[in-house]
């Protein structure tokens, strides 16, 4: 059962919209790699899990993606207002718009709406938390691109922000393998 | 600009958890307050990640304790003067509290949430 607060994790106020921008950061909620399939991941492998640490970590991690979620969400909210049509056709989100308005669609940069495809739950325990590790490293590095694309300081405060919690949950990942290995599950 | 290569970025400063002139909390102080509450609430979630691999971890108990104890306080303290941060944290005695302030993502306050937004 979740319950809901309402303040994001971290804050976002983003000066100035760009829609280019937005088309890009979107997949940090619908991609591959993104919060949302992070989130889908780790909410159910924990169901199987045979050990309550990796229980807890693994419920308390994706509900922190949630959060992240919430976040992204919040960031494309803010770049997507106030635009006008040239400014839309220019920043290349005419594809996105068409479809969605400004509304927000969990879908890649590419256009790819959110696909499971992206996520495994396993009941091999040893297969499972090794995805885990991986997404985190997935994540990581597409928070380096985001941050290699984006020149504005508003939305790069908060990417640095989530980045730096990838890293983190690669670290309680880890640990959680090794508690898998040590009982032979 | 970073130039695209492979391999990590260079290790970033750790990310401040600025103070943030927030929709949220209104003008008269209740934004200052939230930014304790969100930093405080962030030192739970690490508290409780951490702990979830490392269960007896006794100092890791201990600053939990004491974060959500001071956590609690700041809470009520925010939540009687500037509205619910959880839906059962609101004074209703002149109306449902939840769906009255801006929400998080909101960058105008109320004028986002009446439709200013505009695209």
């Amino acid at each position: 059962m979740w319950i809901y607060e309402k303040k994001l994790q971290y804050p976002v106020k983003i000066a100035t919209p760009n829609a280019r921008l937005a088309g890009v950061i979107i997949t940090a909620l619908g991609g591959p790699d993104g919060e949302l399939g992070a989130s889908m991941r780790y909410l159910n492998q924990r169901y199987t899990m045979p050990d309550g640490r990796v229980i807890g970590i693994l419920t308390d991690v994706g509900s922190e993606e949630l959060g992240h979620m919430e976040i992204v969400a919040s960031i494309v909210y803010q770049l997507t207002r106030n635009l006008t049509p040239a400014e839309i056709k220019a920043g290349g989100f005419d594809k996105y718009y068409v479809d969605h308005g400004a509304a927000v669609y969990p879908s890649s940069a590419a256009g790819v709406p959110f696909n499971a495809m992206a996520i495994a739950s396993k009941e091999d325990t040893l297969a499972s938390i090794h995805e885990d590790l991986a997404a985190e490293q997935k994540a990581r590095a597409m928070y380096d691109n985001i941050l290699r694309l984006s020149d504005d300081p508003d939305v790069n405060d908060v990417i640095k922000f989530l980045r730096q919690r990838e890293v983190v949950h690669f670290q309680r990942f880890g640990e959680a393998m090794e508690i898998l290995k040590d009982k032979k599950f | 600009m970073n130039k695209t290569r492979n391999g990590n970025q260079p290790a970033d400063e750790t990310p401040r958890i600025s103070g943030c002139p927030g929709t949220m909390g209104g003008t008269n102080g209740g934004a200052e307050l939230l930014e304790r509450i969100r930093a405080l609430s962030f030192v739970k979630v690490e508290l409780e990640l951490y702990l979830d691999t490392h269960p007896e971890c006794t100092i890791a108990l201990e600053h939990y304790e004491k974060c959500i104890d001071e956590l609690g306080m700041l809470m009520e303290k925010y939540q009687s003067a500037y509205g619910p941060l959880v839906a059962a944290g609101g004074d209703n005695s002149k109306g449902w509290a939840w769906t009255k302030q801006p929400w998080p993502w909101h960058y105008n306050g109320a004028a986002d949430r009446d439709g200013g937004r505009g695209v």
